[in-house]
């Protein structure tokens, strides 16, 4: 496992939060919609990270707020694995661009989970064992490895809780999940809370779609370092 | 799912009755289904067919007209889809004849295909004119 180098100015990050926040107004971002939502719900608008994550500053701002949501969690624990989704549902890419900038920056392997795939070990895509032992690494999995989730979005969060799910048949242990939005009026937190997940998140939205500046003061709350699910739910 | 058949056969009629939220109803209760689960649960060929085909065919709308497309759903287009997808359903959950469903689930699946060529040949019949709905308008 690698040694987590990685450090930054407390100053600094915030900055960064802060000039993340004026993201959701740009073009793109915050879609007005009546859409269906990937679990067939409807919303009047939703978070898309796939315009910002095509520009390199603000990949680099997003990719150090994810850093420092990982950090947060390194400070108490470990983690052996950072999981992304790969979404076959057709919605935004998401997170799983971020994947190596991530794992490289913290030292820690990623591997990539295949919701849509039906063969349970197929989900995890990791080397499991070299034949002839193929069939004995099938079984062994990820050998109770503590996993976190990555994630950009979560409206109800019943994507990250079904890839937990995919993750412990295949003998893992989601601890953790990370996103960067949040629905608070929609989100499972006691789902979270009952599966032992912890989950962070950088930008929590409300009910109300952001337009103007006002309204990033007053329907977007902020968690530098606070576990919203440990706020919500404790 | 094996416990959801009367919820899917209400979905189906709802369908059929050219209520196209029934469409959204049916990705709901099929978006997350283990195909493979129900396979070994379900002991009626007709009643899996419906699910397989409902997953199968919601999944290439949802990844096509909903989710992060650059524009709504068009209701009043769909609606006639809605009704023939509901009938088909009905048609293996109730009536269970699958001669019939084969003709109709062709011309329905081409319908579909043939309108997502039609948006990528002229996007302007998914996108409406500034101010009639906020749907595809990026703030």
């Amino acid at each position: 496992m690698g040694i987590i180098k990685f450090s930054f100015q407390k100053e600094k990050v915030s900055e960064k939060f802060m000039i993340a926040r004026k993201f959701f107004l740009e073009p793109g971002v915050l879609k007005a919609s009546c859409h269906g939502f990937r679990i067939g719900s409807r919303d009047d608008y939703y978070f898309d990270i796939d315009n910002l994550l095509n520009d390199p500053i603000k990949c680099s701002i997003i990719l150090s707020i994810y850093l420092q949501k990982i950090n947060g969690i390194l400070k108490k624990d470990r983690i052996d694995l950072i999981a992304f989704i790969d979404k076959a549902s057709g919605g935004s890419v998401g997170a799983i661009r971020l994947a190596s900038s991530i794992s490289i920056n913290t030292g820690i392997p990623n591997i990539i989970v295949r919701p849509g795939k039906e063969i349970n070990f197929e989900k995890i895509k990791i080397p499991f064992s070299k034949r002839p032992n193929a069939i004995d690494g099938i079984k062994k999995g990820l050998q109770k490895r503590k996993v976190l989730v990555v994630t950009d979005h979560c409206t109800s969060g019943i994507e990250v809780l079904n890839v937990a799910e995919d993750i412990s048949e295949n003998n893992g242990n989601v601890a953790y999940a990370i996103t960067y939005t949040l629905r608070e009026d929609k989100f499972h937190f006691s789902d979270f809370k009952e599966k032992g997940i912890e989950v962070d998140v950088a930008y929590v939205l409300k009910e109300k779609q952001l337009k103007s500046e006002a309204d990033l003061d007053n329907n977007l709350d902020m968690y530098e370092e606070k576990f919203v699910s440990n706020y919500k739910c404790a | 799912m094996t416990d959801k058949r009367e919820e899917f056969s209400k979905i189906a009629k709802k369908m059929a009755a050219g209520d196209v939220e029934g469409l959204f109803s049916l990705r709901s209760l099929v978006v997350d289904l283990r195909l493979s689960k129900n396979a070994a649960k379900l002991d009626d060929p007709m009643h899996f067919l419906a699910i397989y085909l409902s997953k199968k065919i919601i999944s290439d709308v949802w990844e096509n007209l909903a989710t992060d497309a650059s524009f709504d759903f068009d209701l009043e287009k769909l609606q006639d889809f809605a009704k023939q997808f509901g009938e088909i359903l009905i048609n293996l959950l109730i009536v269970k004849d699958v001669k019939q469903n084969e003709y109709r689930l062709g011309e329905t699946v081409k319908w579909l295909f043939k309108y997502f060529s039609e948006i990528s040949a002229d996007p302007i019949i998914v996108f409406k004119k500034k101010g009639e709905n906020n749907g595809h308008y990026k703030i």
